[in-house]
């Protein structure tokens, strides 16, 4: 195992966009973790208003300045990294709570039940995933929690037909037919030989759509179906700002930086990993 | 020879851009942030349009709130009967509508009719007429089922235009117009652009300095329409964000006019519902809103705090009436007497999501009911969405707090104590789900004295919203200043908060 | 051959019906009652009733399905709400300005996006690659939406250099209207000879359009460097290189024409998700286009439009799926079998 780190570590040295990925992400974790003891002005987070400070430029007390009800951006573009992680992990948990199960019972039965689930995940993939997330958002009535489930929705079809590829080709293995052949139940099987065997590529793909997700529901915020005030969502305090940017400009370009550096380098990180991990890569990286 | 034919050249450039010089047009510019059109036929009209259709349409009478006054219109004069129950008009004589006829009793009665039969846009304004009567050609009457002020029914902002009647809603959806007014449809896009052009048979004539077209653009982009009107491409626009109305201030080009509108901003509380069922928690409610921050913070100060429910301006207004201030510490004693000394309950309040200031308003507050330890749910939802939940069969499912806006349908107190304040046995926009009969008993004496006796009807309006104050199923927070950046040039242009938006452009020139 | 067209047809049919399903099904968990956005704020209940009976929503949910299916395929896909006005007749009103504004942004991917994919494959793993590379990513990463604004505050606010938004300026939408030919204002008002126009609508669309493009060019690099790689390493590319064809020309004309295929593939699928990011776009330029039209239909919860536009949209999806499907079938007989 040790070998294979190290082997990995080589190779990400090779292109240090994995580096910067990598270090992205792990201070973005670490922001997050201490978000609410660290920022000047934690109050800011929660709602508190000052409208005497409003729209004041950044400054040394301000760093990011301050938008239209006198808030401390920089308090709210750390405190937003909190949420964004939260968001991410949540919708994808719950995109591979949909996709997964529904992926390898079709990769596995095969016949009818495939049919009749790939044509429902055909379907849901023929809707670009913001367009369907956002007409979801709008008919559940806009908040953070149904902005996760609307992206959710529009995310899972991936997983099921990544996992569906991946269970036809490990139910020919011999230690699934071996399994059958010693009676295993059909859950047993599917559940305990088929499923730990067909996940890598999934979690690879999962690891890499947090910036998709990030992405996506910044937008929803933006467009008022997502996050609601006072929550420093990303999106949400773009959006807010929109109305004064061109007078105070620092009110939607901090977040939107935030929102950049975020999604950059969680793409970094997936895209690194897939050249690891994506045998066919691999080769060519080593040619 | 080559002289010669530069020569020639020149003439007859010159001769080709004289005339176009000298005829150059005078045109007027609206720029509007929202679409310009939304109802095409002034029957149905309910909206935005109403911007454009005043000077399409006309009605019989003009109001002017400021003082009080009826300006004649389409009717030269009018009288009331001893009982208030018959109204009879006299109407202007030689006026034409755009479709060539002309405009006379048996129109006025007709285009009343169409207007009540659809059932479209505020119909309900005619509800008092029993049967109206085509005296002789010049002359209206109508006859009432109740006393009512017909004077401010036919000057209404909304379902009071006199067209021609014999044309139908196709008719119109067609982008054909048939009022009286002194313009009249040129070309159109979509909702988005709307071109009058002069009609050449006006009543008024075109005697003097008057714009030929007047062009009304959608430009839903707040920075733009700034940069329009520093330009002076637009001659005024609405709705400027606050920090672009502090900036437009010092340029000498740009004239910013500021008047009361009567529009307010209102928060009404569920008094069907624990814990505002409570008059002291609705009370100490009262006492947490800032106020001076709403009014400086949102409204960059173009605005004032209400008092009572009735707008400032409005006839009904009164200082004797009750207003609440920001003070934590009575709001503190307030809770601890219903039980609640240290807050612990959680409220939800929805308003429009795409309005910002709602969402500032909203914001502000709840950073105050925080420090008494209740949490404010602040909601943005879809105009229709919110008014959904705010009917939900069962009241615990309703908001606690609706913020949303209130205008008066025509100018009249009753507008807004009777909608939002009067017993409904189904719930339109009783959305306080207040019921009083004391309140309902002097309201619907109120609103009959209007006709007949203005002073006792105000008393009796004053003791209302005095009630409405003890109760506290809601509060009015401010009263909107329509807020403008005109063209400095622009003369003759007077904002009258009756007609929200409206500019009667053929009595506006450019200096 | 003929079997994998008509199974992929078939599939296709599948899905649309699948689509109109599931946009049918969302319209109709709305928290909210159309009938009463209908009649406008000051309505009675009795008006709401009419309302509800003139738009068919008092009848049970098979019949308004079957009703709405009946009348798409007629041409009438409902009256907006907001607008009172055909649906249909609505998105064909904002839908030029939408494709023209995409069409230019993908122009703009394609002109930029090759070169610098192709680049990058030529100098793989040195700085320009990675140069490159990081500008592939960050189109991918940018909130559209906001590029959009910072790009207004730098070219606009500061530079002067373009219009901040709208599509043409007001003087010239009212001195020289645009001929209504196709609705494309280049187009348009170059056939006819418009010249203030035609300037006018350029230097409109150059910001809109450049902040569609970052999301299509960062995968047009993506793309075109990881095809020319493989390309670049196959035999007969080796056998051109061992002729002694120069390395421009092994670059420039045997790679990358077969290169080409897949990414413009990649690019024709971008089309479908760039027309979802013409919602953000359309709002922060104010573009008329079918997104500024979608939004206000979101903000109004107006059903109809909603159904409009996604319906459209996915439709568009699904068909350019079925056509790369079928056009990659053509040039590759592998798929067939497979």
């Amino acid at each position: 195992m040790g070998g294979r780190l190290s082997y990995g570590l080589r190779l990400a040295g090779r292109n240090p966009l994995t580096l910067v990925g990598l270090t992205g992400v792990l201070v973005l974790g670490l922001i997050a973790a201490v978000a609410p003891w660290i920022v000047p002005y934690p109050q800011d987070c929660r709602g508190a208003t000052d409208v005497g400070e409003q729209f004041q430029p950044p400054s040394l007390r301000h760093l990011f300045g301050t938008d239209e009800l006198g808030r401390d951006v920089f308090s709210r573009v750390i405190y937003g990294a909190r949420i964004s992680l939260v968001v991410g992990i949540v919708t994808i948990g719950l995109a591979l709570a949909i996709g997964v199960p529904l992926g390898v019972i079709a990769g596995y039965s095969g016949g009818l039940v495939d049919e009749v689930i790939m044509r429902v995940t055909d379907t849901f993939l023929s809707f670009p995933s913001l367009l369907l997330a956002m007409a979801i958002s709008a008919m559940l009535g806009p908040n953070l929690r149904n902005a996760m489930v609307a992206i959710a929705i529009s995310w899972w079809p991936w997983y099921t037909r990544l996992l569906r590829g991946e269970a036809i080709s490990v139910k020919e293995r011999e230690y699934v037919a071996a399994a059958r052949a010693m009676g295993a139940s059909w859950a047993r099987v599917v559940f305990r030989h088929v499923l730990p065997n067909s996940m890598v590529p999934v979690i690879i793909q999962a690891s890499m759509d947090f910036g998709g997700v990030i992405l996506t529901c910044a937008s929803l915020s933006f467009l008022g179906l997502g996050a609601q005030p006072p929550i420093p969502e990303w999106g949400l305090m773009i959006s807010s700002g929109r109305t004064f940017f061109l007078t105070s400009w620092w009110i939607v370009t901090f977040p939107g930086i935030a929102i950049f550096l975020a999604v950059l380098s969680f793409n970094l990180l997936g895209d690194g990993l897939r050249e690891l991990l994506d045998p066919k890569v691999r080769r060519r990286m080593l040619r | 020879m080559l002289w010669k034919k530069i020569l020639a050249v020149a003439v007859v450039t010159g001769a080709m851009l004289l005339p176009a010089l000298a005829e150059q047009p005078q045109v007027a510019m609206y720029g509007y942030h929202s679409e310009v059109t939304v109802f095409w036929d002034p029957a149905y009209s309910f909206s935005n349009e109403i911007i454009w259709m005043h000077n399409v349409y006309e009605t019989l009478l003009r109001y002017d709130p400021f003082t009080d006054q009826f300006q004649p219109v389409l009717a030269e004069g009018y009288e009331r009967s001893e009982d208030g129950l018959t109204w009879t008009f006299y109407l202007r004589r030689g006026v034409k509508f755009h479709t060539g006829r002309e405009m006379n009793a048996e129109a006025v009665k007709g285009a009343i009719e169409r207007t009540i039969s659809l059932g479209k846009g505020a119909w309900y304004i005619w509800d008092a007429v029993e049967s109206i009567e085509v005296v002789d050609d010049y002359t209206v009457a109508f006859h009432l089922k109740y006393p009512a002020p017909m004077d401010l029914t036919v000057a209404a902002c909304y379902s009071a235009f006199i067209f021609d009647p014999a044309y139908d809603h196709d008719w119109y959806l067609q982008g054909h117009d048939s009022g009286t007014g002194p313009y009249t449809i040129e070309r159109f896009e979509g909702n988005t652009l709307m071109v009058l052009e002069k009609f050449e048979g006006y009543w008024g004539g075109w005697e003097g300095n008057h714009f030929d077209k007047v062009v009304f653009k959608t430009v839903p982009s707040p920075s733009t329409l700034r940069l329009m009107v520093e330009s002076g491409q637009v001659d005024i626009a609405y709705q400027l964000p606050v920090s672009d109305i502090q900036a437009l201030k010092d340029n000498p080009n740009v004239r910013i006019v500021h008047t009361p509108s009567f529009q307010n901003l209102l928060a009404l509380f569920n008094t069907q519902k624990p814990p505002l069922d409570n008059p002291l928690v609705r009370r100490a409610l009262a006492y947490t809103i800032p106020y001076q921050d709403v009014i400086q913070g949102v409204l960059a100060g173009y605005g004032r705090q209400a008092r009572g429910v009735v707008p400032y301006g409005l006839w009904g207004w009164s200082d004797r009436v009750k207003q609440y201030t920001l003070s934590l510490e009575t709001a503190k004693l307030l809770l601890s007497e219903a039980g609640y000394p240290e807050g612990g309950f959680k409220l939800l309040l929805t308003y429009v999501s795409a309005d910002e200031n709602e969402r500032r308003v909203a914001e502000l507050w709840k950073s105050q009911l925080a420090k008494l330890g209740i949490e404010l749910e602040v909601r943005g939802m879809p105009w229709d969405s919110q008014w959904e939940l705010g009917q939900a069969p069962d009241p615990t499912k309703r908001q606690d707090i609706f913020l949303f806006y209130w205008w008066p349908d025509y100018a009249h107190p009753h507008s807004f104590l009777s909608a939002m304040f009067q017993t409904e046995e189904e719930i339109v926009f009783n959305l306080c789900y207040y019921s009083n009969p004391l309140y309902d008993e002097l309201i619907t004496r109120a609103a009959e004295l209007a006709g007949i006796d203005r002073a006792e009807s105000i008393n009796m309006y004053v003791e209302a919203q005095n009630v409405l104050m003890e109760d506290v199923p809601g509060v009015s927070i401010y009263d909107m200043e329509y807020v403008r950046a005109v063209n400095a040039k622009l003369q003759g242009y007077v904002d009258n908060p009756a007609y929200p938006h409206v500019v009667w452009w053929y009595n506006c020139w450019r200096g | 051959m003929f079997s994998y067209i008509a199974r992929r047809l078939l599939l296709a049919l599948v899905v649309v019906f699948g689509v109109l399903v599931v946009t049918f099904l969302l319209t109709r968990v709305v928290p909210s009652d159309p009938a009463a956005r209908w009649v406008g704020p000051h309505a009675t209940a009795d008006q709401i009733a009419a309302a509800r009976a003139e738009l068919g929503l008092d009848k049970p949910l098979y019949v308004q399905f079957y009703r709405y299916l009946a009348g798409l395929v007629k041409g009438d896909w409902g009256i907006s709400i907001r607008t009172h006005r055909p649906v249909l007749q609505d998105l064909g009103t904002y839908l030029p300005a939408t494709l023209e504004l995409i069409l230019f942004g993908l122009f703009l991917a394609v002109v930029v996006g090759l070169p610098l994919g192709v680049l990058s494959a030529a100098h793989n793993n040195t700085p320009i690659d990675h140069l490159s590379r990081l500008v592939s990513i960050a189109g991918v990463a940018l909130p559209t939406f906001w590029l959009g604004m910072i790009l207004q505050l730098v070219f606009f606010k500061q530079l002067r250099w373009f219009p901040l938004s709208d599509r043409l300026d007001m003087m010239v939408e009212l001195l020289s209207p645009v001929k209504k030919i196709t609705g494309f204002y280049i187009f348009d008002s170059l056939i006819t000879g418009n010249l203030p126009a035609l300037k006018s609508a350029l230097w409109h669309i150059f910001l809109p359009g450049l902040t569609i493009a970052a999301y299509p060019l960062g995968l047009a690099v993506r793309m075109t460097r990881a095809t020319m790689l493989e390309v670049l390493s196959e035999d007969y590319i080796r056998t051109a290189r061992a002729y002694g064809v120069p390395e421009t020309n092994v670059h420039g004309v045997h790679a990358l024409r077969n290169a080409l295929g897949p990414v413009l593939t990649v690019l024709a699928l971008t089309f479908a998700y760039s027309l979802v990011e013409a919602f953000l776009v359309e709002s922060i330029f104010t573009w008329p286009g079918l997104g500024y039209y979608a939004s206000n239909a979101i903000m109004t919860v107006d059903y109809p439009a909603i159904m409009g536009v996604t319906l459209l949209i996915s439709l568009t999806y699904v068909f350019l799926n079925l056509l790369v499907d079928v056009s990659l079938a053509f040039l590759d007989p592998r798929i067939r079998l497979g």
